[in-house]
């Protein structure tokens, strides 16, 4: 509450899976409103980092908080915890049984205990919001891929989220449809989320961006600003990442 | 007709050697299929009209009548049993807990690596002798009937249970949970319900097979159908009127069921297929 703390702390965070040492003593904070963009090359944790925020992943040493409350501690109550997390995968994964506007409400019925009609409503609302009204009613089979990926933004959105997770939301899409969740997501930062974004999509990062995070083999390698990171980067490694990018 | 095969690019008849072209086959493949269907046509007709005693039917139609509704009872109460138990058998086989999973996996490895038969008797025969004076051994024919299938079609069901568990993606979990909800809610509200559309079909063999197994019942003198057409021949040394009243019996039960397993597939269609 107090400001303090960040809003999503990564403090000295270490993870391996089995043998491999995959995150390497990792620092980051998030502010409260910020929209942190993680770029590296493929193998470089990004994911992973982002996974561990609400504990798809368990990590083997530091802490990670929310509001300064901590997500790693094996006592936290992480199914109260990862209601404040919004999560968005590469692969849409909506409830196939489910239809959009079910998909939605499921969660906000389920765990918060809101009724039919209310959840019902703010669903629609947030359908709205993403475009996609008309829609409600289809299963995810009978969506495209840009339209499943903004249904799995709404149903992140359901839950009141304080942070959002984007795990290379643009990754699995057809060309033609990237630019249709990417709108969604500027709009979303444009009114204030706080976002945690793993994307190739270095357009993005740098109009929607207000910090770049590079990763390389597990550790964070150069934070800053977009433009000063696109332009100028400070290191080695910034420089050898951008100069991949064409 | 002759050109609903559209698949076959038209100049594969002129490439082919002129005997084994696609359309040779094809002629040859709806010839031969067409003498062997009217060969069986001829058969059952055969046999229904010179070798079935029409007048014999109505002396046994009612112990056949007794005969079925007693499978139909079995049959029922087996499926409910079996399929209720075989859940949890698939749910413990999936649990992260060792013991679990463990005593899930023996489980299935023992009532599906030993025959039907062999689990009747040990029921049957062995059970009682265990706790004497337990079991009325003139009653307890039905009983074992119960759990012997259910016992065997446990396994099989669980079997289908876990492939389906196991075939539903682990981003249904991971989106799941991280919307907030705990294991179990997930397993319910998400995994299970794809889990179980996608068993649906193996559950419903397997039930079908139930059916079927109530003829093995025979052995323990369960006056079920099979027991029936013993009865009859020795009689009468007549086997073709029982056997299809054997076989008409059956049918009516394991057509309707196969009939049920596709309209609940085409009940969870959510949307059409695309995965």
């Amino acid at each position: 509450m107090s400001d303090a703390h960040a809003l999503l702390e990564f403090d000295h965070v270490d993870k391996y899976f089995g043998e491999t040492h995959v995150l390497k003593e990792v620092s980051l904070d998030i502010e409260d409103g910020e929209v942190c963009v993680v770029v590296g090359p493929s193998g470089s944790g990004k994911s992973t980092l982002l996974r561990c925020a609400n504990r798809l992943e368990e990590i083997q040493a530091g802490e990670i908080r929310l509001d300064g409350r901590s997500i790693s501690d094996p006592d936290a109550d992480i199914n109260r915890l990862r209601q404040r997390i919004g999560m968005v995968f590469q692969s849409f994964n909506l409830f196939p049984h489910k239809t959009a506007l079910e998909n939605i409400t499921l969660a906000p019925r389920k765990v918060r205990g809101i009724d039919e009609k209310t959840a019902r409503t703010r669903a629609e609302e947030l359908l709205e919001d993403v475009g996609l009204l008309e829609q409600g009613a289809s299963y995810p089979n009978q969506l495209s891929g840009g339209q499943q990926q903004r249904v799995a933004i709404a149903r992140a959105l359901a839950m009141d989220p304080k942070v959002m997770l984007f795990d290379e939301v643009t990754s699995a899409l057809d060309p033609e449809l990237v630019g249709e969740v990417l709108e969604v997501m500027r709009r979303l930062a444009d009114d204030g989320m706080t976002m945690m974004v793993v994307t190739h999509e270095m357009g993005f990062a740098r109009e929607v961006g207000d910090r770049i995070v590079l990763m390389d083999e597990g550790r964070v390698v150069e934070t800053g600003e977009p433009k000063s990171f696109f332009e100028n980067p400070r290191t080695d490694r910034g420089e050898q990442f951008l100069s991949k990018l064409l | 007709m002759a050109d609903s095969y559209s698949g076959a690019p038209a100049e594969a008849n002129a490439t082919a050697d002129g005997f084994f072209d696609d359309q040779t086959l094809k002629y040859l493949g709806v010839g031969l299929s067409s003498l062997f269907a009217l060969g069986v046509v001829l058969l059952v007709l055969y046999i229904l009209s010179v070798q079935v005693d029409y007048g014999l039917i109505p002396t046994i139609l009612p112990q056949f009548i007794r005969a079925y509704g007693l499978v139909l009872g079995i049959v029922v109460t087996g499926s409910v049993l079996s399929v209720t138990s075989g859940i949890f058998v698939g749910l413990a086989r999936v649990s992260k807990t060792r013991i679990t999973s463990g005593i899930s996996a023996a489980y299935v490895q023992f009532f599906r690596g030993t025959p039907l038969l062999f689990q009747i008797f040990v029921v049957y025969f062995g059970v009682p002798t265990l706790w004497p004076g337990t079991f009325p051994i003139s009653n307890w024919g039905l009983p074992t009937a119960i759990i012997s299938l259910t016992l065997n079609h446990a396994a099989y069901v669980g079997e289908a249970v876990r492939g389906g568990i196991g075939a539903v993606p682990d981003g249904q979990m991971e989106a799941a949970r991280s919307l907030g909800m705990g294991y179990v809610q997930a397993m319910r509200e998400v995994v299970i319900p794809q889990a179980w559309r996608n068993a649906l079909a193996a559950v419903g063999n397997d039930q079908i097979i139930l059916v079927k197994d109530t003829s093995l019942l025979t052995v323990i003198a369960i006056p079920e159908l099979i027991q029936q057409f013993r009865d009859v021949n020795s009689a009468t040394f007549d086997p073709w009127t029982p056997l299809v009243l054997v076989a008409i019996a059956y049918l009516s039960i394991t057509i309707p069921m196969g009939r049920l397993v596709e309209y609940l597939e085409a009940r969870s269609d959510w949307g059409g297929e695309s995965q």
